[in-house]
């Protein structure tokens, strides 16, 4: 009996060693990804890089977030730390849609698969592929409305993002695809604010000096829409000219509600890291052939719908 | 004598070369691809696609319907989301001419709906996407993907819209061919304007 009860402890004592080995080994081959992000500044980048860590951990990967502080020399050391450490893919939100391009093909070249996050990349063999929201098509709608709600007429101030992110251009390009159909509708300043609070502020400011009488002001995305809204208020205008964002941050959704800003198009950042992560799991289990862009759907926000919506797409 | 032959061979070598920027190109090779893929969709894809289109008070009915399994029948989508494009086709009667849109009602009875026609709005992807036989991953590019939609769009607005608004009134019977998109997660939009395809006098 004492024999048998010493050898049923050593069994046990056997299988636990056995099943604690096991465990540590399945960690240390988990799949590592790392969440290349432009900037950590804006809550809206936050929140899609944490979407993917947490997706990522879900399908039992390891994730690491890095910033890239909207610098594409640090960018690059991150690719560079991300080869090295051996990282299995990488899931990138573009610093820049042209200075990232070699960046990223980094990776590529050392068989890295690399997937985008909302900000394109303008060279298709730079990434394995790119989730992206059709900013120009919510543009186009959000163009619609903007016309409408000037009655086809009206002088207005245009905001424009980062320059060399093709998000910026291809939100004004969806804009301006409806407004210009208009002949009544006077574009009388366009300006960068780089997706900037402060600076959108310091720029209306400074436009309303030469323009005191705009309509409207259209926002490349929600941040330079509060700011405008913010240097309107200060300037008393706040009730009398109109401004419209793109994003579908925290802070915008509350302002529609409130009766701040007229719009915003509600981005989906959450589907777009969780369509990455997924990607990425599937280019683990052997699939080699993605679709080179996936366009994710944005959604119109205004006061008559706005209670359907929460911050940033949150499901 | 030499500064006159250099002179020639440098004039001879500026005109063996036709400098146009890339862009320039690019937007031209891009536009005629554009055109020609428009008029074979309109020509070829959507009449043959239309012919299976449902009629908009059947369709009205059954996207109201919970559960129903009409989005996935009838609806076409392009991208991760809620947004679905759906076809129509039927006959109807204009009610209201307004500036921005007309509306149509059709059917009779009990089965009677009435729906708004853009007029001026016709921009999106409706009619691009609503027949689902244009894709991106078909067509490449995203710019010419858009192009599409614009140009689609363009033609429509010059030669449906603008001879119809010519001789519209309230009253008179029309056949209506058209294209909507609607939010599955938000459900039937009552202020939905169908973007035409085709709009036709039927008396």
């Amino acid at each position: 009996m004492y024999i048998i009860g010493r050898c049923l402890c050593v069994c046990l004592a056997l299988l636990l060693c056995f099943s604690c080995g096991s465990n540590e080994s399945e960690k240390d081959n988990a799949k590592q990804i790392a969440i290349i992000v432009s900037t950590l500044n804006n809550p809206w980048f936050v929140f899609l890089a944490e979407t993917a860590k947490e997706e990522a951990a879900n399908r039992g990967y390891v994730a690491r977030i890095f910033d890239s502080q909207n610098n594409t020399s640090l960018e690059s050391n991150h690719f560079e730390n991300a080869v090295a450490l051996g990282y299995d893919a990488i899931l990138l939100n573009a610093t820049d849609s042209d200075g990232s391009v070699a960046n990223a093909k980094k990776a590529m070249e050392a068989g890295i698969p690399v997937f985008c996050m909302d900000r394109e990349l303008n060279n298709p063999d730079a990434a394995t592929s790119q989730i992206v929201s059709d900013s120009y098509s919510g543009c186009v709608e959000l163009g619609g409305l903007f016309v409408r709600s000037l009655k086809r007429k009206g002088k207005y101030v245009e905001l424009l993002g980062l320059v060399g992110d093709n998000n910026t251009w291809n939100r004004s390009k969806g804009f301006h695809a409806v407004v210009d159909q208009f002949p009544e509708m006077e574009m009388v300043a366009q300006q960068s604010a780089d997706f900037d609070r402060n600076k959108a502020m310091e720029v209306l400011e400074s436009i309303l000096q030469a323009h005191p009488d705009v309509d409207a002001v259209f926002c490349g995305n929600d941040a330079m829409a509060m700011g405008a809204q913010q240097a309107l208020v200060a300037a008393g205008k706040d009730k009398a000219i109109r401004v419209y964002g793109f994003d579908g941050s925290e802070d915008a959704v509350r302002s529609v509600q409130a009766g701040g800003l007229d719009a915003t198009v509600m981005q989906f950042p959450q589907k777009i890291a969780e369509t990455a992560v997924a990607f990425s799991d599937e280019y683990f289990k052997g699939k080699t052939e993605f679709q080179q862009k996936t366009l994710v759907d944005v959604e119109l926000v205004t006061p008559t719908n706005v209670d359907r919506y929460t911050s940033y797409g949150k499901e | 004598m030499y500064g006159i032959s250099a002179l020639i061979g440098l004039v001879l070598l500026y005109l063996s070369f036709d400098i146009v920027p890339l862009d320039e190109r690019a937007e031209t090779t891009a536009g005629e691809d554009v055109a020609e893929m428009v008029a074979v969709y309109f020509e070829e894809t959507l009449p043959a696609v239309m012919l299976d289109a449902p009629q908009p008070c059947g369709l009205l009915k059954t996207l109201e319907t919970e559960d129903s399994n009409g989005w996935e029948k009838y609806g076409q989508q392009t991208a991760i989301g809620n947004r679905y494009y759906f076809l129509i086709s039927g006959q109807g009667q204009v009610n209201t001419v307004e500036d921005d849109f007309i509306t149509v009602t059709f059917g009779t009875g009990e089965a009677q709906c009435t729906f708004r026609i853009s007029t001026v709005y016709i921009f999106g992807n409706e009619i691009r996407d609503a027949s689902g036989k244009l894709q991106l991953k078909e067509v490449g590019s995203l710019p010419t993907f858009n192009s599409l939609s614009e140009s689609i769009n363009e033609r429509v607005r010059k030669q449906v819209v603008a001879p119809f608004l010519k001789s519209v009134k309230e009253g008179k019977t029309i056949q209506v061919q058209g294209a909507f998109a609607l939010n599955r997660r938000l459900g039937w939009d009552p202020d939905v304007e169908i973007k035409p395809i085709q709009l036709q006098f039927k008396d």
